[in-house]
């Protein structure tokens, strides 16, 4: 049994590459890992083409990661923090490249306080500055949005995209919510139980699968009925009340609405939830 | 009935014969001592006991008839033996005493009196004392002393050749010393020893020099700080 | 190097649990000579009743030098505690913190990180014992002044006050050094565990049963002894003897140098395949 076994990554350069998986699958350990935070029990890990413990140096100067929660040194300030993580890496920051990443990330007023006062999404937003400060190729985010307001995921979901647009940094962004994903990664991977189930551009992965859709009509039975006419290959779940819960493709889903409003019915919503449970038994169903 | 009286009287005169002379001998070398009404004089004391390491010291002795006595050192310290530092002669012949001439031997080929002295009275610390008598001139060349607190001691004097004054210019101090029973504690690790000898011999070696006698010593001197 | 050790001592000396030990030392030093003030004539006459039957005494023996003497008896627990406080948080402290990700994940080796800590500990030791030197030493001798000083082991020493001082810095050194097996062993327990309370109870925890142990007139415990560490941890007390037992002397470096060799080299050892999963 084990944690993670035998994955491949194919992250290009430029991507933002989504790592998911539902809790458990390995994902952090596989950060874990790539970090040489831990070992694994047999073969190797390449980053850049090359091997880790080999070259770690050289590799690590080139990543910036955040590991599950980012922590700091809490009786020190967030400017201090910054600073020894730096000096740490070996970079020779100065004042100017610290206040400079910390307005990047929308901390600069805040540079002088101590840690500790920070606010979950204070430390969430430190975290990608020190994953940042030394200038790395690769930036490695461990479920970054985890534990934030809708407010504070949004502001992390914009400087993940400016990061990459702007600053054209490859974005290595881990992640158990697949809208998240969905937003802002080019590529992804799926893995479960340490191995990969699926990999690909964003695009075509999400395309190519169903999604749960709730249509929600005045008459479910009636639509029910239309919809088996159109062919629609997705399947129909059930029926809760004014709601018709079907599995069905993106592309599906406006000739459906065609169907039902043309024959008379009030489409009151059509909201198509996406979870990566669901997606998964989707694939996982499709590959037995 | 003559017969018997002449003989108790001579046993009497051979009897009284050398009492008187034993307090007659202890008479002049009393009188030696009183002609010193103070004096002041440095010492080094060199210590040589078992259980004792302590470098050798100075200090300034200050006497002043018929028994002010008292050590000064400045600030740095002394260990003088109390014996030593109150040797005199006034402070036995002093009170109440009973002395015998035991006899005579010679110390260092000069021919000495032997006086026992014992003090009467039985509240004063000394039991018995030993003293030799250098003959020709009256100074004490050796005490030995049995104490009720302090055991058997004894010193051993030199005399500068042809010094007017009784004041040696070195004294030896023997005494035994029972095993010290130092606390547990102040000087860390203690070391198993052998119960060997719970008594051990211990010398100090005192010598004088720079006498300033009969100069005159203000009576503050003496005053304990 | 030099930066990392830099960073680890600013990190050291920013928490303020740092000042508790130095704060702690100032306190023991004056309550002792405090005490001395008031009690230290009895103290004496305590000490030395035996003599003074036959002695007469003269001289300053309250002076700095006596005070320094018996305030490095603290040298025994109370220090080796304030010690603990920081070496044991080194390591354990990052993991309650959080931060162990934060720096092996920095381009540089563990060896490398490791290595800057124990430099740190090392600093911050020396400096404790040099603190304490500084403040009975100095202070008392300012205080107090300087004197012979009377050292009681089966035989009563006196040191005149020119034979004292260079007894005191070699009494110094060895005291770093045994502090030194204190901190390597706080530190080799830090590396262990997620929480800095472990390592500072347990390396305590150690030293009171090594004495406790010594102390019990046991033989086979006795035959022990000589290996457990505590016994060279009053080493600094060979200096003040006359004649001075170098080969004892020697041999207490010797073993503190393999005690602290050999905890800071586990903890290397086992450091560089730990996984970091707090």
């Amino acid at each position: 049994m084990h944690a993670v076994a035998g994955l491949d990554l194919n992250v290009y350069e430029g991507d933002v590459f989504g790592f998911l998986g539902p809790n458990g699958a390995g994902k952090s350990t596989t950060i874990r890992m790539l970090m040489t935070l831990i070992f694994p029990t047999a073969g190797e890990i390449k980053l850049f083409g090359k091997d880790i413990y080999k070259e770690r140096k050289y590799i690590l100067s080139r990543v910036g990661a955040i590991v599950e929660k980012p922590d700091f040194y809490g009786y020190l300030s967030a400017y201090k923090n910054l600073e020894i993580l730096a000096r740490t890496s070996g970079y020779p920051v100065t004042k100017k490249r610290i206040m400079e990443i910390l307005e990047m990330v929308g901390l600069d007023k805040r540079y002088k306080s101590k840690v500790k006062t920070f606010s979950h999404g204070m430390k969430q937003r430190l975290g990608i500055a020190q994953a940042l400060i030394h200038d790395p190729q690769l930036i490695i985010l461990d479920e970054p949005t985890t534990g934030l307001d809708p407010q504070g995921m949004k502001e992390i979901r914009e400087l993940v995209i400016s990061l990459s647009k702007d600053h054209k940094k490859t974005i290595f962004l881990s992640s158990h919510i697949l809208y998240e994903v969905e937003m802002i990664a080019n590529r992804m991977v799926i893995i479960n139980k340490g191995q990969t189930v699926i990999e690909g551009s964003v695009n075509e992965l999400l395309d190519a699968t169903e999604a749960r859709v709730n249509i929600e009509v005045d008459d479910p039975q009636k639509a029910v009925q239309l919809i088996g006419e159109t062919n629609f290959n997705g399947k129909i779940d059930s029926v809760t009340g004014n709601t018709v819960i079907l599995f069905a493709h993106k592309s599906d889903i406006a000739p459906i609405n065609k169907k039902l409003v043309e024959n008379g019915l009030a489409v009151s919503s059509i909201v198509p939830t996406r979870s990566l449970e669901e997606y998964f038994l989707n694939l996982t169903e499709k590959v037995e | 009935m003559l017969k018997r009286q002449l003989f108790f009287f001579i046993l009497l005169t051979l009897v009284a014969l050398p009492q008187s002379d034993g307090a007659k001998i202890l008479e002049q070398v009393k009188k030696k001592f009183s002609a010193v009404k103070d004096y002041e004089v440095d010492v080094k004391i060199k210590i040589d006991v078992e259980f004792l390491k302590v470098p050798d010291n100075d200090a300034t002795l200050y006497y002043k008839a018929p028994d002010k006595v008292t050590m000064k050192t400045g600030d740095k310290f002394a260990l003088m033996p109390k014996e030593g530092l109150n040797f005199n002669p006034s402070n036995l012949l002093n009170g109440k005493y009973t002395s015998v001439l035991e006899g005579e031997a010679k110390i260092n080929g000069k021919p000495h009196y032997i006086a026992k002295v014992i003090p009467l009275g039985g509240d004063g610390n000394v039991v018995l004392s030993t003293l030799w008598i250098d003959k020709s001139t009256y100074y004490i060349t050796r005490v030995e002393t049995t104490t009720k607190n302090s055991g058997t001691f004894q010193l051993d004097m030199v005399y500068p050749a042809n010094s007017k004054y009784p004041l040696p210019s070195s004294m030896t101090f023997s005494f035994e010393v029972g095993k010290f029973n130092f606390p547990k504690g102040f000087g860390g690790n203690k070391k198993e020893k052998d119960a060997s000898s719970s008594k051990a011999p211990g010398k100090v070696y005192i010598t004088y020099k720079n006498y300033k006698i009969n100069k005159g010593i203000p009576d503050s001197v003496f005053k304990k700080k | 190097m030099t930066g990392l050790v830099g960073i680890e001592l600013y990190k050291i000396f920013r928490k303020w649990r740092t000042y508790i030990g130095f704060i702690t030392i100032a306190v023991i030093v004056l309550v002792i000579e405090i005490s001395m003030l008031i009690e230290g004539e009895n103290y004496l006459r305590f000490l030395t009743r035996n003599l003074s039957s036959i002695f007469v005494f003269e001289g300053n023996f309250l002076n700095g030098y006596v005070m320094s003497y018996l305030v490095m008896g603290a040298l025994a627990i109370h220090i080796p505690f304030l010690i603990t406080l920081v070496s044991g948080d080194l390591l354990a402290g990052e993991a309650t913190a959080g931060t162990y990700r934060m720096l092996i994940t920095r381009p540089i080796t563990r060896m490398q990180l490791l290595t800057a800590k124990v430099i740190a500990a090392t600093i911050y030791t020396n400096l404790m014992v040099a603190f304490l030197g500084f403040i009975s030493l100095g202070l008392g001798v300012v205080l107090f002044g300087t004197g012979e000083l009377i050292v009681i082991k089966d035989v009563l020493f006196i040191f005149s006050q020119d034979d004292i001082l260079w007894r005191f810095f070699i009494a110094y050194g060895i005291a770093s050094l045994s502090m030194m097996v204190v901190t390597s062993m706080a530190f080799f327990f830090s590396s262990l565990v997620e929480n800095a309370i472990g390592p500072i109870v347990s390396t305590m925890a150690v030293i009171i049963v090594f004495y406790i142990l010594s102390n019990i007139n046991v033989e086979l415990l006795q035959s022990l002894k000589p290996y457990m560490f505590t016994t060279y941890m009053q080493s600094w007390n060979i200096v003040f003897t006359d004649p001075v037992e170098m080969s004892e002397l020697w041999n207490a470096v010797l073993v503190q140098s393999i005690h602290i060799v050999f905890f800071l080299g586990l903890t290397f050892y086992l450091f560089r395949k730990k996984d970091i999963t707090s």
